[in-house]
């Protein structure tokens, strides 16, 4: 092979690398250095299959702690955020969700949200990881609560009830949604989407009865339902919505943001498997960079926040949020460089040769 | 002269540059490899079938690295005597990393992580071409060179790529998996080695004839020979304990970090890269600077003692002080950088140890022999790590759940049997039974008067 060309292999593989990384991510470049950016916030999830989908729309979530002194604390939370709770007394009877169409958007100054009773620090906490949290996180939380023992204020019980709104086994995804009163439809007349539908998954976690717990080998989830529309289904794995799902299945947030005084919605395109994205999390603020011309050219950054308290879990983060969307485009156009500069380098000792080669005697050349 | 060549007595640095690159990107591709348990966890529930493919690397190591080491020294082709396995090598292994992610279920992939490991291991001559190629006076700054760019795959391991395997991306009408970033990267990396080996090395015809191979019936003689020497058993014994004190999860410390205690393969990640960053900076230094006058016996017993002690303490916090019995990262770190450093005190110690007890003119049988029984020892340990942390679960566990840190326990009961063979070893070191042959039978040329020359042996 002449050499010029046996040079040339390596430079040209790198440049053909490097032009793929910019060709994959070129949508994203340009509307990360020439569009607009903007703050957003993930309203929705896309949970595609093979055939068909799932899309959240809103989440209402309600949960019953009982403690060791058998009082009771209710809290109802919509799209994550807490409407209500209550301090229930040992007797007393909870009541349903105390807000069941809570919708932010139809709060007004004469319809301000329900009061919050204060709770414990302790609480708080336990409910905030509940709320989002997986039947493992509730298992931990309850776990750790146990090992509170005497404390009579200790959780023993938890009960979880998601109410996920949406549209369910759509066939068709779009890019683009529309906002009703900053809620997420499918079709701009919901009467018209046939897929509008509800499930709703109800997760009894409970430490109490020491036998059961033995003979359920330490799971403390005793009671499990999944609903959809009503018709009760075994899902893949025993879990809240967002969980149950086999690793095949592929989550993809659904941004908005405001261009010129218009709400957009749209589908993000990174996602992840088997579960939701880690750094974009549902209902909260994002990054969105658009084209002024096109607002519907957008995608979907994450905010990693301060630091905080964990470090390590902020740099998890802050990397899951960098990588996830850039970590393709970086490795492509790493490989480029590997073989641009290596080539590089061959190509300066065809050029400038060594004068430090020294030949071992007797060897054949 | 732009092609890169064995048997010079000295090589440009630019050569010992580009050869740094072509391992890491062997390496990149091995650590894009670490994968496959995620990909194997995707079809495959059982923690023993999931460990005992990593056994077969152990396997293939004996069975197909060694003949393939022992022949390459024993043939000479057009293309030289090193290059083809490793281009053979490569080619497959990166064929089969791009195919990889597209198996569609368990059958194509089990048969494809076989391919991978055996022809991982067909690809074994790589590091002694580079060897032939650096002559003996660069070889460290080579090294020293090497340990940079490794730190550097680490980081980039751990910060990027690490954590993108459940990642998807839907760009220019293409979904990509992470999984297939990952793979496909790994591979674009085995092909950058074998463009660069197929075009730019060249091996030279080394002087004198090639070594005959018939060394008592191909490759089983000296298989055979390396236990007829009964001055070697002790060491193999030794061997045998320390094996066993440090035998680790395997497969099973990434589904632990992931499957059971529920963090990301970027925490996994993080964990990796501050982990690398403490021993970079903090933790070889001091190790360094604690051991620069300690005895090795000393050192060796502070390693496998505290090992031990680090190890069950470790137990013990996670299992029976953590109220969710599930470690923080920072608790990863510190517990893995505690043994780790630890670790180091024995790894330091343990071959100069060892080779205190091989006469001198048995180290090649010794070290082979060692390889092998390291070898079987290990599969059987991790085998029965796999075994163990599947009945545990299948007794002690909600159905379909797996607790992969019950495997510490497992690993617990093998250190104290570790500890066993190594105290009956000191034991019979201390009565005599058992002699520093190394030391005791060595006598330095000077002593004995002759020249210090590289005459062969007259026995």
């Amino acid at each position: 092979m002449p050499p010029f060309l046996r040079l040339s292999i390596l430079p040209l593989i790198g440049c053909a690398f490097l032009l793929s990384s910019v060709i994959w991510s070129q949508r994203e470049l340009k509307l990360r250095f020439l569009g607009q950016a903007v703050d957003g916030q993930l309203i929705g999830m896309v949970l595609q299959r093979s055939e068909t989908a799932d899309i959240l729309a809103g989440i209402d979530t309600d949960l019953l702690l009982t403690l060791a002194n058998g009082d009771r604390i209710q809290a109802n939370y919509s799209n994550y955020e807490l409407r209500t709770s209550r301090i229930l007394p040992a007797n007393a009877e909870p009541e349903g969700s105390a807000n069941p169409s809570a919708d932010p958007a139809t709060e007004t100054e004469s319809n301000p949200p329900p009061a919050t009773v204060p709770l414990t620090e302790s609480i708080q906490t336990t409910l905030d990881l509940v709320v989002r949290g997986n039947a493992d996180i509730v298992r931990w939380a309850l776990l750790r609560e146990t090992r509170k023992s005497p404390d009579p204020t200790r959780v023993i019980r938890i009960e979880k009830t998601e109410i996920i709104k949406g549209y369910l086994d759509v066939t068709k995804i779009p890019e683009v949604f529309d906002l009703k009163d900053g809620k997420l439809v499918l079709a701009k007349n919901e009467i018209e989407s046939p897929n509008a539908g509800e499930i709703r998954i109800h997760g009894v976690f409970d430490v109490t009865d020491a036998e059961l717990l033995k003979t359920q080998r330490g799971n403390s989830l005793i009671d499990y339902s999944y609903a959809r529309n009503g018709v009760i289904v075994k899902p893949e794995k025993k879990n809240f919505f967002l969980f149950a799902e086999p690793y095949s299945t592929q989550f993809r947030p659904i941004f908005s943001f405001e261009a010129n005084g218009v709400a957009v919605a749209r589908l993000s395109h990174i996602g992840r498997h088997g579960g939701p994205t880690l750094a974009l999390r549902l209902y909260k603020p994002c990054r969105v960079f658009y084209d002024k011309a096109n607002p519907e050219q957008a995608f979907v950054s994450a905010i990693s926040g301060p630091v905080g308290k964990d470090p390590l879990d902020w740099f998890s983060r802050f990397c899951e949020g960098l990588f996830g969307q850039w970590g393709s485009t970086a490795l492509i156009a790493l490989a480029g460089l590997l073989f641009i500069v290596t080539g590089l380098v061959f190509i300066s000792l065809a050029i400038f040769p060594s004068r430090k080669i020294v030949m071992a005697p007797g060897i054949e050349g | 002269m732009h092609f890169i060549e064995t048997q010079h007595k000295r090589i440009p640095w630019r050569w010992i540059i580009l050869l740094q690159f072509l391992g890491s990107a062997r390496l990149l591709a091995l650590f894009a490899s670490g994968s496959m348990t995620f990909t194997m966890r995707k079809y495959i529930e059982s923690p023993f079938i999931l460990n005992s493919v990593s056994t077969l690397d152990i396997l293939f190591n004996l069975v197909i690295a060694a003949p393939c080491l022992y022949y390459s020294d024993r043939i000479w082709t057009r293309f030289g005597r090193r290059l083809p396995f490793i281009v053979t090598s490569f080619v497959v292994l990166g064929t089969v990393i791009l195919l990889l992610p597209l198996a569609g279920n368990a059958v194509p992939m089990g048969v494809l992580i076989v391919l991978w490991l055996i022809f991982w291991d067909l690809g074994a001559t790589y590091d002694i071409l580079v060897m032939e190629i650096v002559p003996p006076e660069q070889r460290i700054r080579s090294q020293a060179i090497g340990a940079w760019f490794f730190q550097a795959i680490i980081l980039l391991s751990g910060v990027v790529i690490a954590g993108r395997f459940d990642d998807v991306v839907n760009a220019v009408g293409i979904t990509l998996s992470g999984e297939m970033l990952i793979y496909w990267w790994g591979a674009a990396c085995l092909f950058f080695c074998t463009l660069i080996l197929v075009l730019f090395v060249r091996e030279r015809k080394p002087i004198g004839p090639i070594e005959p191979s018939d060394s008592g019936g191909g490759i089983k003689g000296p298989f055979l020979e390396l236990f007829a020497q009964k001055s070697l058993w002790p060491v193999y014994l030794l061997v045998f304990g320390t094996v066993f004190m440090g035998t680790g999860l395997g497969n099973f410390d990434a589904l632990l970090i992931f499957d059971q205690w529920g963090y990301s393969k970027q925490d996994m990640g993080t964990n990796m890269f501050v982990g690398g960053m403490i021993n970079l900076f903090i933790a070889i230094p001091l190790i360094a600077y604690f051991t620069r006058n300690m005895d090795k016996l000393k050192m060796f017993t502070i390693g496998v003692v505290g090992g031990m002690i680090a190890r069950i303490a470790y137990y013990i916090f996670v299992q029976f002080y953590l109220p969710d019995q599930r470690p923080t990262i920072g608790h990863m770190i510190f517990f893995g950088q505690l043994q780790s450093m630890i670790g180091q005190f024995s790894g330091i110690a343990l071959m100069p140890l060892i080779f205190d007890y091989i006469p001198r003119d048995k180290m090649g049988t010794a070290q082979a022999g060692m390889n092998l029984v390291r070898s079987i020892t290990r599969m059987i340990t991790l085998n029965g790590l796999g075994i163990w942390v599947t009945l545990y679960s299948f007794w002690f566990m909600p159905e379909g759940t797996y607790n992969y840190f019950s495997g510490y326990l497992f690993m617990i009961m093998l250190d104290f049997v570790g500890l066993a063979i190594l105290v009956y070893f000191a034991w019979k070191v201390r009565t005599g039974v058992i002699k520093p042959l190394g030391v005791t039978e060595f006598r330095p040329v000077e002593e004995t008067g002759g020249a210090a020359t590289n005459q062969p042996r007259i026995d």
